[in-house]
């Protein structure tokens, strides 16, 4: 794949990545730092990507799998500010919706966190069975466990 | 919230896009600040071992040690400066496999390797290293309580780099069985 056709579609599938990127970390900085290895690792897995398949579910692949084993600070950057925010930081344009189920999705381990991020773009079962290695079956078993854990997690809430 | 709700709310999610010349700068390692740091450490590292390498003989007296404890100092100090290398070569290689376990799994092996050849890379050198400063020391009690004492933090830095690279194997460990259950 070309350096430009690569950046067109990047452009084009960023918003996926920066979902990801805001599920497995909780600062801006790491956030950052998650995107730029994300795209790396694309563009080095770029001679795997044969066009057989569609590139979302192939950058799903990869970018899953960077945000799983790339290392992570053991504590959040503190950054101490003149003045107290009168209220928690939040995403820019977030809605408080959004925010809400963010907190929830959170929680979950990372492997729930890869399956559940299939199943919120709407990729089908029998795909998200060939992205992350595990039965059509399990899937389905293990998504119906996630999605009442969360419904859990947003009562409590 | 039902189903409809929730990936209504995921879809909803709006993060300021890069733009093209950002994402070029990405690919191109201008603007990896992980990759920077780990160059920089790679760098102060190597540059520290090949300065030490000119420099031991003269300030160490190495003419006046065994040839061998030359010849081993510069050999462990030369794997590990290679090792230095291959982990960053490592790291920077492409994550293989057709599936994200597949990823993982391949991914612990190669850190299963590199965790084995750095701690023994290092206690080989820190081996080498006393070896190469005692070789000619005439020990007495005093002596050997100093020794006893070196080795004790030699191990104790040993035993942390070991528990350093057995909590990040657990992690991917871990990682691959919630997959998998």
């Amino acid at each position: 794949m070309e350096e430009k056709q690569f950046l067109q579609l990047i452009e084009q599938h960023q918003g996926i990545i920066h979902k990801i990127c805001r599920l497995y970390r909780d600062t801006r900085e790491d956030r950052e730092d998650l995107f730029q290895e994300i795209v790396f690792e694309l563009w080095k897995s770029a001679p795997t990507f044969s066009g057989k398949a569609n590139f979302s579910t192939w950058m799903y692949r990869v970018a899953l799998s960077t945000a799983i084993v790339s290392f992570r600070k053991k504590k959040p950057n503190i950054v101490y500010t003149p003045l107290l925010p009168d209220t928690p930081e939040v995403m820019q344009n977030s809605k408080p919706q959004t925010e809400q189920l963010f907190e929830a999705l959170k929680k979950l381990n990372d492997g729930d966190k890869a399956l559940i991020t299939l199943y919120l773009e709407e990729v089908s079962y029998k795909e998200i069975a060939e992205i992350t290695g595990i039965t059509e079956n399990n899937v389905g078993v293990r998504l119906n466990r996630i999605k009442n854990k969360i419904q859990q997690l947003l009562k409590i809430k | 919230m039902d189903q409809k709700d929730l990936i209504s709310a995921w879809q909803a999610v709006d993060a300021a896009p890069k733009k093209n010349t950002e994402l070029n700068s990405i690919i191109q390692q201008r603007r990896q600040r992980v990759f920077k740091r780990m160059r920089k450490q790679l760098l102060i590292e190597t540059l520290t071992f090949i300065v030490f390498l000119f420099v031991y003989y003269d300030f160490f007296d190495g003419d006046r040690k065994p040839i061998y404890t030359n010849m081993l100092i510069i050999v462990s100090m030369l794997l590990v400066i290679a090792l230095n290398i291959t982990g960053y070569m490592l790291a920077k290689r492409s994550m293989r496999g057709d599936n994200i376990k597949q990823s993982l799994n391949e991914y612990l092996s190669k850190v299963k390797l590199y965790a084995v050849l750095s701690v023994a890379g290092r206690a080989l050198m820190a081996g080498c290293l006393l070896l190469f400063f005692t070789s000619v020391i005439t020990f007495n009690a005093n002596k050997y309580w100093i020794l006893a004492g070196i080795i004790a933090i030699l191990v104790v830095q040993l035993i942390a780099l070991s528990g350093m690279w057995l909590k990040r194997i657990g992690q991917l460990k871990g990682s691959i069985e919630e997959l998998n259950r």
